[in-house]
């Protein structure tokens, strides 16, 4: 009769339980998925649609100001040639600085040159386009 | 004979290893389950309070953003143009001249915030979402001036405005037949611009209002200069109101949990 497990043995060899093996597979599996949950979730998207509003409010502010020297508003005052663009480019700077909140940063793009920094990419930005009677007029702001 | 042994004497060889080879055995078997589902277990419910951390709240932001648009709206009572409030009206806003405002945002705690203070409040605000819109804050003054006509007959204002309001007072010899703003006629009557007995105004607009004095709109975005044409002897003087209006740029903050 041959008895099961009942000899000499001939030399030591340790090994590995292979239900050890497995549940140990099978957890680190488990806390992989729970480690995905843990780092977080995405964050939804609101500060786009703030942005917007912020933009929005911007150009519906400069389109109904009026103008420093001579024009409808400030916006066509700004947008009817290059030569006056240039003359009130600095003014125009100021105000939209003004206009805005101080934790934004704004470009504000015309047919004749643009105004304040270079966007960037990467960030959520918000953009609002108003058209005046010489040509459009586009912001973009983001958060600095 | 001699094969049988050593047959034998093999498979005892090959038996001898497999007393020491691990194998499944039902305990280990039983904890190894127990503590996959316990890790199991334990992750689900990780993984359903970042689930419920992460709750976005779109009614929250919905409120809000509706209140905020109603409150920057070109045609309320609070608003002059679009973006601009009245500091006038905007003084007196309360939880239910809030509610006439935006009927919707009834079941709603709401909190609105100009600048640093609180004007309105209803309700009790928590942690809601915050809508935030960039508006001018408008406030409108009055300013006379007096024109004498016997020594000229054009003034320009100032300051820009929207309306002027107009007191003629007039020798007897003397009537003041056509007033122009910047090159406009926007008064004309042949037996004088105030008097009684016909409407004075060119467009419907201006003329003489409910309180009886003369009321002329003028465009605010240029410099209004007034000119009067009299006929007669030319003495008198117009008493010229203007309402200039200062505005400075705030934040609406508005608060929101539904």
């Amino acid at each position: 009769m041959r008895e099961r497990g009942v000899s000499t043995p001939t030399r030591e060899r340790g090994q590995l339980s292979l239900s050890a093996i497995e549940a140990a597979i099978g957890v680190v599996l488990i806390l992989g998925v729970a480690a995905g949950f843990g780092l977080g979730l995405p964050q939804p998207e609101t500060q786009a649609a703030q942005l917007d509003a912020y933009a929005t409010d911007a150009t519906t502010v400069l389109s109904s100001e009026p103008p420093r020297h001579g024009g409808a508003t400030r916006l066509s005052e700004v947008t009817r040639s290059a030569e006056s663009f240039e003359r009130e480019r600095d003014a125009l700077e100021r105000r939209v600085g003004r206009i805005l909140p101080e934790n934004l940063m704004y470009r504000l793009q015309t047919d004749h040159g643009s105004v304040g920094y270079p966007r960037p990419a990467g960030v959520p930005v918000g953009h609002s386009t108003v058209t005046t009677l010489h040509g459009e007029v586009t912001i973009w702001v983001w958060y600095v | 004979m001699r094969r049988r042994q050593e047959r034998k004497e093999k498979r005892e060889r090959t038996n001898s290893t497999r007393r020491e080879r691990a194998q499944a055995n039902l305990p280990v078997l039983a904890v190894a389950l127990v503590l996959l589902t316990t890790v199991t277990t334990v992750s689900v419910a990780l993984a359903d309070g970042a689930l419920g951390s992460a709750d976005r709240d779109p009614a929250d932001r919905r409120v809000a953003d509706a209140v905020a648009d109603r409150l920057v709206a070109a045609d309320t009572s609070l608003t002059a143009r679009a973006n601009v409030l009245n500091e006038s009206q905007l003084t007196e806003l309360d939880a239910d001249r809030l509610d006439a405002l935006v009927p919707t945002a009834r079941d709603a705690a709401i909190r609105v915030r100009v600048g640093d203070e609180t004007l309105a409040e209803r309700g009790r605000v928590t942690d809601g979402a915050t809508v935030r819109r960039v508006v001018l804050v408008t406030n409108r003054t009055s300013e006379a001036r007096t024109l004498d006509l016997s020594t000229a007959t054009t003034t320009t204002l100032p300051r820009r405005t929207d309306r002027v309001r107009l007191d003629i007072q007039t020798g007897p010899q003397t009537t003041v037949q056509t007033v122009r703003a910047n090159d406009r006629v926007v008064l004309h009557n042949e037996s004088g611009v105030g008097s009684v007995d016909g409407a004075s105004g060119v467009d419907g607009l201006d003329g003489v209002d409910d309180s009886g004095e003369l009321s002329v709109r003028v465009s605010r975005y240029e410099t209004t200069t007034l000119s009067f044409e009299t006929a007669g002897e030319g003495n008198g003087n117009v008493t010229v109101t203007y309402y200039p209006a200062r505005t400075t740029k705030t934040v609406v903050a508005v608060t929101a949990d539904a």
